[in-house]
């Protein structure tokens, strides 16, 4: 074996053997059903955030409406379900429609728009669901729709039911798995690497040919199904569905996770959420100071680091800081040159 | 309750939209900053204002000015600790900033003013008046003609004041106006403070039309946008224009249509807007 | 002549490519030192670190010293608050406003800088300016918006006018015309710092000039001993080809 196929067959072991721990470490923590709760819902809150990823650290737009369709896809879900009876592939075949159709609408009505305007439309896109959710008879108004059965899979010798959290966990795994895969995946696609060239500088990546359009919209349209990927599996987790999954709280957990460990990082939206839903879970003194912790995390990371925990680590590690101009002349300035993030462009 | 009755009913709901967005169409014009904590501002304006007139038992015109000083207070901290990230001009994370911001004071207020819904008792509530069949309060008058004072004179300092043109040349090109001796951080700074002020007394002279909890504030920002956008960032005239016509649309989709749905309805509006007329009502 | 503007190894980079590797020069009161080369050749950079101001990230070391404070550390707005003012390439006025705007925009400069210049000094010096004072700047020549330039920036009541490329896409007749002014005021005691890269123009109203060649001066000398120079007719004919 050359040494490139070594350390290929080593790299491939070592996620391999990473996957299989990663299954077994809520058993390895203790086992029991609230480790379970924590680490299902760690799952399914890293997925939902891995959509947001996708958009944040590889396109590098702020969409604050991811929201809409992790909403869409748990209430597509519970719609189809609890009214019609579908079965759950069915049903998660529907919300995977329902929620890239939406994200085509928005990205298409926002494909004159200036970066913040996106922003905006997005924010926006979200509360309005929100009212429109929560006024509305059908999605079951303020209270939500309740009654959601327990997750049943065909598998081999009958059927599997995810009775408990610890029941509902390797599907969870098996759903953050893919989703994960599919992430590293898209960064090597030629997508990936278009929308990368696009967030650096889309000017210079239409010189080379790059339709910065079609990119944003595929990009953005891809995202959606990840989200809602992760609302089906909460609806049958938390077995109701109601207008909070558009709230505030998802948003800022979802940014959170991507930006505190540093973006474009793997496994980041993961160790990301595992920290936020732990201290939720775990280290709770209330809703209201949960706020705070969690908008305190946000805009601390944001206003001290150029890239999360990364940032910090990048900072700390490097030796030479040599005086710089930077955009404003700032007399403190640490001497980085700031490609990572676009400006606005009149 | 006549056509025309609720046009001058959109009219009083549309004055409140032209207050709440002026500082956010100065902010955004000037500084290409999106401020998400607008709303969370507005409602600690209305809780400030709240806070002052039953905890400190004020008259509410006295809590007025207090509810606009802390919010320039805390617009002031605010842009103080975003300084490294403008001076960056890294506008994204200064957005998700302020987004942040605007979370920690919805905890914030929750835990200092309570989650119960409170009511400001303004003595302008107390009377109304019939005006072309439709019932308007005193305060209502007290908001048109703040909007238009607000409006009027946000204008005049933009255009004929010194410190306009100071704030125009930033917006223009921040690095020139350095030539020109003008520190934009400071700039950003005054623009911010406006913008927090303005948006506290939208909340308080606002506030008192329907009782207020700490967790409102997020549709105040879709008015804000809606407004901005339609007028033109940064043009004063269309963001009068255009919150006084939102005003009126809200008011007759909610009379016609429904109430529920009227900021839904807006926004598929904005939508169109956005595809067909980026730019707004702005005619350069 | 003791020297106003002391410049000591001033090195500038973008990133990882340097663009200033190691400059000193001095301007004196009353002297007009121009900087000629190539295109590339760091002239730009050069001048801007000078103002401590840029378009884009650079990292900036040496320094620099005005009236014997050390200004190295001060940011563009506070050099140009204590006299240093810069008129950078691309004209550098504000189009959405009027001329007279820009004019009346600077910030009052601190005690001890040079003449102060009203607006109505301005016109005296640029006469042109006077019939156009509320059009948009937009709307204005090439050559009406670069005096407008240099008025704004006399309007901070420089000691040291740094001018970054006058000449660029203006008739010569006008060139000479714009520079002759400047002459004047070198005359009458302004420091100025002259980037060109047409020499030939630049010899005519320079006490001195420096040659400018991959981020370093090859040589300075005064403009009769340049006039004669080979590399000056070298760097002439390069910034006729680029």
């Amino acid at each position: 074996m050359t040494n490139v196929t070594r350390t290929r067959y080593g790299r491939v072991l070592v996620w391999i053997i990473s996957i299989v721990v990663g299954f077994f470490f809520p058993q390895i923590l203790g086992g029991t059903e609230v480790i379970y709760t924590t680490a299902a819902l760690v799952a399914i809150f890293a997925i939902m955030s891995y959509g947001n990823d996708l958009i944040l650290s590889d396109l590098g737009e702020v969409s604050l409406g991811q929201t809409v369709f992790w909403a869409a896809g748990a209430y597509t879900t519970a719609l189809l379900v609890i009214k019609s009876d579908w079965a759950p592939f069915m049903s998660l075949a529907a919300a995977l429609v329902v929620s890239t159709l939406i994200a085509l609408a928005l990205g298409l009505a926002t494909i004159r728009t200036r970066d913040f305007i996106f922003s905006l439309v997005t924010y926006a896109a979200a509360i309005i669901a929100s009212a429109i959710v929560t006024n509305t008879a059908y999605f079951g108004g303020s209270d939500g729709l309740v009654g959601m059965p327990l997750l049943s899979i065909p598998v081999v010798g009958g059927q599997y039911e995810a009775s408990s959290n610890e029941a509902l966990w390797p599907i969870a795994y098996v759903s953050l798995v893919l989703v994960i895969a599919f992430v590293a995946r898209f960064r090597r696609s030629s997508l990936g690497i278009t929308s990368l060239m696009t967030h650096m500088n889309s000017d210079l990546a239409e010189t080379m040919g790059v339709d910065v359009r079609r990119t944003r919209i595929l990009v953005f349209t891809l995202s959606a199904p990840v989200s809602a990927l992760a609302g089906w599996l909460y609806a049958y987790q938390r077995s109701y569905v109601s207008p909070d999954l558009l709230s505030q709280f998802f948003l800022l957990l979802m940014l959170t996770a991507v930006i505190l460990p540093g973006k474009r990082i793997l496994l980041g939206p993961l160790f990301g959420t595992a920290v936020l839903v732990f201290q939720q879970q775990h280290a709770s003194f209330g809703g209201d100071i949960d706020r705070l912790v969690l908008g305190g995390v946000l805009a601390l990371v944001l206003l001290t680091s150029s890239d999360g925990l990364a940032g910090w680590w990048r900072a700390i590690t490097k030796r030479r800081r040599t005086k710089s101009v930077t955009a404003f002349n700032s007399k403190d300035s640490n001497g980085t040159v700031a490609a990572s993030l676009p400006t606005i462009k009149e | 309750m006549s056509l025309l009755a609720q046009i001058v009913n959109g009219i009083a709901l549309g004055a409140g939209y032209a207050l709440l967005a002026v500082g956010w169409s100065v902010l955004l014009g000037s500084a290409r900053l999106v401020n998400f904590a607008h709303g969370q501002l507005y409602m600690l304006g209305a809780f400030i204002t709240w806070w002052g007139t039953s905890a400190l038992g004020l008259p509410y015109f006295v809590a007025i000015p207090l509810a606009v000083a802390g919010a320039a207070i805390l617009g002031m901290m605010m842009q103080l600790l975003m300084t490294r990230l403008t001076l960056r001009q890294d506008l994204v994370s200064l957005m998700l900033v302020t987004l942040a911001f605007g979370y920690i004071f919805t905890g914030g207020a929750s835990l200092i003013f309570g989650g119960d819904p409170q009511q400001i008792p303004s003595p302008g509530m107390e009377h109304r008046f019939i005006v072309f069949g439709a019932h308007l309060a005193y305060q209502d008058l007290v908001i048109i003609f703040c909007a238009l004072g607000l409006y009027a004179a946000t204008w005049w300092v933009l255009t004929k004041t010194n410190m306009g043109r100071i704030v125009r040349g930033v917006a223009e090109d921040p690095k020139l106006a350095q030539l020109y001796g003008i520190s934009p951080a400071k700039v950003y700074i005054g623009v911010f403070v406006f913008a927090a002020a303005s948006a506290a007394l939208a909340g308080a002279l606002i506030a008192p039309r329907s009782p207020i909890l700490t967790s409102i504030g997020f549709e105040e920002v879709i008015i804000t946008f809606l407004v901005v956008v339609i007028g033109g960032i940064g043009n004063i005239l269309g963001g009068l224009i255009a919150g006084f016509g939102l005003g009126i649309f809200t008011a007759l989709f909610g009379a016609y249509v429904s109430p529920a749905y009227s900021m839904a309805a807006a926004f598929a509006v904005l939508l169109v807007f956005l595809i067909v007329r980026p730019q707004g009502l702005k005619t350069s | 002549m003791t020297a106003l503007l002391e410049v000591s190894d001033i090195r500038v980079r973008y990133g990882n490519s340097p663009a200033v590797q190691g400059v000193s020069l001095s301007v004196a009161a009353g002297e007009l030192l121009a900087i000629a080369g190539a295109n590339g050749a760091g002239k730009s950079t050069l001048v801007n670190a000078i103002a401590g101001w840029s378009r884009g990230p650079a990292h900036v070391e040496g320094t620099v010293t005005l009236s014997g404070r050390d200004i190295s550390r001060l940011t563009a707005q506070e050099r140009s608050r204590m006299g240093v003012a810069l008129v950078p390439e691309a004209r550098g006025v504000f189009g959405d406003m009027t001329l007279e705007e820009n004019l009346l925009m600077v910030k009052a400069p601190q005690e001890g800088t040079g003449r102060t210049y009203e607006v109505e000094d301005i016109y005296g010096v640029f006469p042109q300016l006077r019939d156009r004072t509320h059009a948009q700047t937009s709307t204005l020549s090439g050559g009406e918006r670069q005096m407008v330039a240099i008025g704004r920036a006399l309007r901070a009541a420089p000691n040291l006018l740094i001018l970054d490329e006058p000449s660029v896409g203006l008739a010569p007749r006008l060139v000479l015309e714009i520079l002759h002014h400047i002459r004047e005021l070198v005359e009458d005691g302004l420091a100025v710092l002259l980037v060109e890269q047409n020499v030939k123009a630049a010899l005519e109203v320079c006490d001195r000039l420096s040659l400018l060649e991959q981020g370093r001066v090859i040589v300075t000398g005064t403009a009769d001993e340049m006039r004669d120079d080979e590399r000056t007719v070298h760097a002439y004919l390069g910034g006729l080809r680029s």
